[in-house]
């Protein structure tokens, strides 16, 4: 509990050193906007057929529909917007596909996910021209997600995982008319295992714990994004948007960036669906 | 001229990373199976023809299946412990399976997935295992693997992983496993590794340290009793020492000198 506290401070305390310094460092006040988010994930968890490079994914899988809402805060300054995001996901039904679209191995109304993650970005232009922009953006976040598997035979798994990732954004866009802009980008973030933390816990068909294991995960995830955004006559805007997300990567009981003793993979992928309304 | 190389840079970077995933995991969807199945078993095999090697026969995927059911209920009763999830067997056939799972000579399996990946070879070298069954295309040993770390949880160390599965699965690479320590103490001697060796991962050798551990463990099971031993298969390698003599009542010198005795009886 004590590493989880650690990680929430330093998200905060580096979110908020930075959201204090606005307006003092660009000499004007800041413009702060909200954003309540709401979406779809198609949730897809691969099985790992080949472990060594290239790695292989491929059936059977796990997969669900994922709920997700969230909301944020944006702070512009005269160079530099910040974000700080919070999204809730849920799963609430996990079912398995063979190859064949068999469910052999879960109870999938007792198999589900849920995620918490907080993000905060560092927004800042690198390139305009007419109506094209190119912003990036580091980042910085955590990652909190619980799996909870039950077999159909009632042996269960749960793997708890706490994550800190920090990645960089692209934000390329482009002004389609006064009140459009089409956005698209490439957005990745690395799973430091030194700064990461899981639990996988079993149990056997009585219900019974089996054990309990400690690992540190070393996953890459990466998101290809396209979306669109409104800007209403009184200055709110609404965005719709597509992204690609792929989380790859595993687990060892040492933190470590090569495979010694897997304990949990993620050969994850999502297909996301977002609607954003911001003011 | 900087913004246009920072662009440049930048865009680069976006292309190489946006691919990185495909450098590091390939997606592999194969859909292309038939499906044999009974209640605990289902095995995915490849149709007649589908590749230039041999796919199963409906006769011999009936026979894998056969032979799997056996083992499931065999190392179930030989662990002492019940284990009723279905298991899916996923059967490549020679030729693709190296490029799908990594080998063409065996597999390895997903105990998460509880899910098996084996390369089907028709032509097999005769041998008769340990527990009576004649050439079996699919041995015990991933088997194992599925049943030991979903009832007695993930293995602290490869030791106990592997050890299970060749002492349950009898064999390593379609030879008896007494026959592979008969054959070091004799030629290769070096090859004999003692228990602390085993616990370290001295050899990567596969040939070498799994026969190696499917005997130690078999010792440790007849000399110990089965209950004490199953209850290290989770201990960590930095634990497993002092688990192991708090656990057996042996100090692990003790242990290991009676062990290279057991060794010299072959």
């Amino acid at each position: 509990m004590r590493s989880v506290s650690k990680y929430v401070l330093l998200i905060f305390l580096l979110s908020f050193t930075s959201f204090c310094g606005v307006p003092k460092a660009e000499g004007k006040n800041p413009d702060i906007r909200f954003r309540i988010i709401t979406g779809v994930n198609f949730y897809k968890a691969f099985s790992q057929k080949k472990n060594s490079m290239i790695m292989k994914m491929g059936y059977p899988v796990f997969e669900g529909m994922q709920w997700q809402i969230g909301g944020g805060i944006s702070i512009s300054g005269k160079t530099t917007t910040h974000h700080l995001n919070l999204k809730v996901l849920h799963i609430p039904v996990l079912n398995s596909d063979d190859g064949l679209s068999n469910n052999f191995l879960l109870q999938k109304h007792n198999s589900n996910i849920t995620g918490i993650q907080l993000e905060y970005q560092m927004q800042r232009n690198l390139y305009s021209y007419k109506a094209f922009e190119l912003d990036y953006a580091p980042l910085a976040g955590l990652d909190f997600q619980i799996r909870n598997i039950t077999y159909t035979s009632g042996t269960g798994e749960k793997t708890s995982d706490f994550n800190l990732f920090l990645g960089i954004r692209s934000l390329p866009s482009y002004q389609i008319s006064q009140r459009i802009t089409l956005q698209a980008g490439f957005d990745s973030f690395f799973y430091i295992p030194y700064l990461n933390t899981g639990t996988l816990q079993k149990w056997n068909d009585q219900g019974e714990p089996i054990e309990k294991t400690n690992y540190h995960a070393f996953y890459y995830r990466t998101r290809l994004h396209t979306s669109l955004k409104y800007k209403t006559e009184d200055g709110k805007r609404v965005t719709i948007g597509y992204r690609n997300e792929k989380t790859v990567g595993f687990a060892n009981s040492q933190p470590l960036f090569y495979i010694d003793e897997l304990i949990h993979h993620r050969l994850n992928q999502y297909h996301n669906i977002f609607l954003e309304y911001e003011f | 001229m900087k913004n246009s190389i920072a662009i440049i840079a930048i865009t680069s970077l976006a292309l190489i990373f946006s691919a990185c995933t495909e450098f590091i995991v390939e997606l592999d969807a194969d859909k292309e199976w038939q499906l044999a199945a009974d209640e605990t078993i289902k095995l995915y095999y490849k149709k007649r023809g589908y590749s230039e090697a041999p796919s199963p026969t409906n006769e011999e995927a009936q026979q894998i299946l056969k032979n799997q059911k056996f083992y499931y209920q065999a190392i179930q009763d030989s662990i002492q412990r019940t284990f009723n999830e279905p298991v899916l067997l996923y059967l490549y056939n020679k030729d693709q399976a190296g490029k799908s799972i990594g080998t063409s000579g065996g597999g390895l399996s997903q105990p998460s997935f509880m899910t098996i990946y084996y390369t089907f070879i028709s032509d097999i070298e005769p041998y008769t295992d340990q527990y009576g069954i004649e050439n079996p295309y699919v041995g015990a040993h991933e088997m194992v693997h599925i049943i030991t770390h979903n009832v007695l949880g993930h293995p602290g160390t490869k030791m106990m992983s592997e050890g299970y599965a060749v002492w349950l699965d009898g064999s390593y690479a379609r030879k008896d496993i007494n026959d592979y320590i008969r054959k070091f103490k004799k030629e290769y001697p070096e090859y004999v590794m003692s228990p602390t060796q085993l616990l370290n991962k001295s050899f990567d050798d596969e040939m070498i340290y799994y026969p190696n551990a499917g005997v130690l463990v078999r010792y440790w099971v007849n000399t110990y009793g089965l209950e004490k031993i199953n209850s290290l298969f989770s201990v960590s390698k930095d634990h497993f020492k002092d688990e192991f003599e708090s656990i057996t009542g042996t100090s692990w010198n003790e242990m290991a000198a009676e062990y290279h005795k057991y060794i010299e009886t072959f």
